[in-house]
């Protein structure tokens, strides 16, 4: 079947298989192999540390419940990190509101300049609105493409563009005010 | 369209970003929502743990373990004097928690492969509604029988290893469960 030939380790076809009889010491390990990130994922998403946790203990739970429908069509990494992209998105998905790019007339320049402090950096995204905040995150720091974020957010691709380039600008003008650049 | 300066800049500062670490609480949270989940019966698919085993199915699993050693050593005692009797072959279904020799794996094996066979056919017949009702659990057996298949083949390439025996007994199990249920559902055939 197409989409089946992921290659995955010997281990982690072990832990999955494991996981999938129930093993409590199996689920462990895989929750401890992906918490930190999928955590990280879930708190730049939702910009709230309880909300986070919240997000990740239902992802989690969605996993184990749904890992006999893991397909190999992704790295077992990927495909828990959709899992946890969705299930975050839905918590905020009342508070986003996605804008069109067909309003914005003239192309700009953004520079990064040279020196980018990781704090502020983290600051001024965690200040965006959860729109663009959720697309700047899934796809320059979690280096998913445009027509990934739009299946999962459900939303067009000129929206996941839209919402980048609005996140970006927005994101130069908070790091200037913060006195970065 | 935007052009974008030291964008390798920004690259590079946003994969230093920090990392965060959840609450210890957040598995404990997990761990009960999942042994909640097991404990609630399910239509098709069932989990066995003896882990929710209660006492009373304990007390069962250990009379019945006690009568069978104590059956075994009376049959096999030296010298004894077993009454002989025609020789006779059962129709009951084969364990699966029988030890997996080759020649109990071709015979169960063909067994379950006639039963997959006949749900199939089944499900071709059904009508669409009720075909995509079931095909989740169609799903997750394939999923299982693959893991299955994994599984006999690393036993086959490294040897018997008790653990792996012991889950690959676990999934047959539950292989053979899902297949019965789905039969019961599909073709309303009730064993």
């Amino acid at each position: 079947m197409n989409g089946e030939g992921y290659k995955i380790s010997e281990k982690e076809q072990k832990l999955i298989t494991d996981c999938l009889t129930g093993d409590r010491r199996a689920q462990k390990e895989l929750y401890d192999r992906y918490k930190d990130a999928m955590y990280t994922l879930c708190y730049r998403i939702t910009n709230d540390f309880d909300l986070a946790q919240d997000v990740l203990q239902e992802a989690f739970i969605g996993v184990f419940k749904g890992i006999a429908g893991f397909r190999r069509a992704s790295s077992l990494g990927a495909w828990i990190k959709t899992i946890v992209v969705r299930t975050a998105y839905r918590k905020i998905r009342r508070e986003v509101v996605m804008t069109s790019l067909e309003d914005e007339k003239q192309p700009e320049t953004i520079d990064w300049g040279h020196t980018l402090d990781t704090e502020y950096l983290e600051q001024a995204i965690q200040s965006l609105p959860p729109g663009y905040r959720s697309v700047f995150v899934l796809i320059e720091i979690e280096g998913y493409s445009h027509k990934e974020v739009a299946e999962m957010m459900g939303i067009s691709t000129g929206t996941s563009k839209s919402q980048l380039y609005y996140a970006k600008k927005q994101l130069q003008k908070k790091l200037k005010g913060l006195g970065v650049r | 369209m935007m052009e974008e300066k030291n964008q390798s800049n920004l690259r590079e500062t946003l994969q230093k970003l920090p990392v965060y670490t959840p609450d210890d609480r957040v598995w404990n949270r997990i761990e009960q929502s999942l042994s909640h989940e097991q404990n609630k019966p399910q239509a098709i698919i069932r989990r066995f743990s003896p882990f929710t085993f209660n006492r009373v199915q304990w007390v069962a699993v250990i009379s019945a373990l006690l009568l069978i050693t104590a059956g075994s050593l009376w049959l096999y005692r030296p010298q004894a004097v077993v009454p002989q009797s025609p020789t006779t072959f059962s129709e009951k279904e084969l364990d699966p928690a029988l030890p997996l020799s080759k020649a109990e794996i071709t015979e169960y094996e063909h067994q379950l492969a006639e039963q997959e066979k006949e749900l199939r056919t089944c499900i071709e017949k059904l009508p669409d509604q009720e075909s995509e009702q079931i095909k989740p659990a169609m799903d997750m057996l394939k999923s299982i029988t693959t893991m299955r298949d994994s599984m006999i083949r690393l036993l086959d390439e490294q040897g018997g290893n008790p653990g792996t025996e012991k889950r690959l007994q676990s999934l047959e199990k539950k292989r053979k469960e899902l297949i019965r249920e789905l039969r019961k559902k599909a073709c309303g055939i009730q064993e």
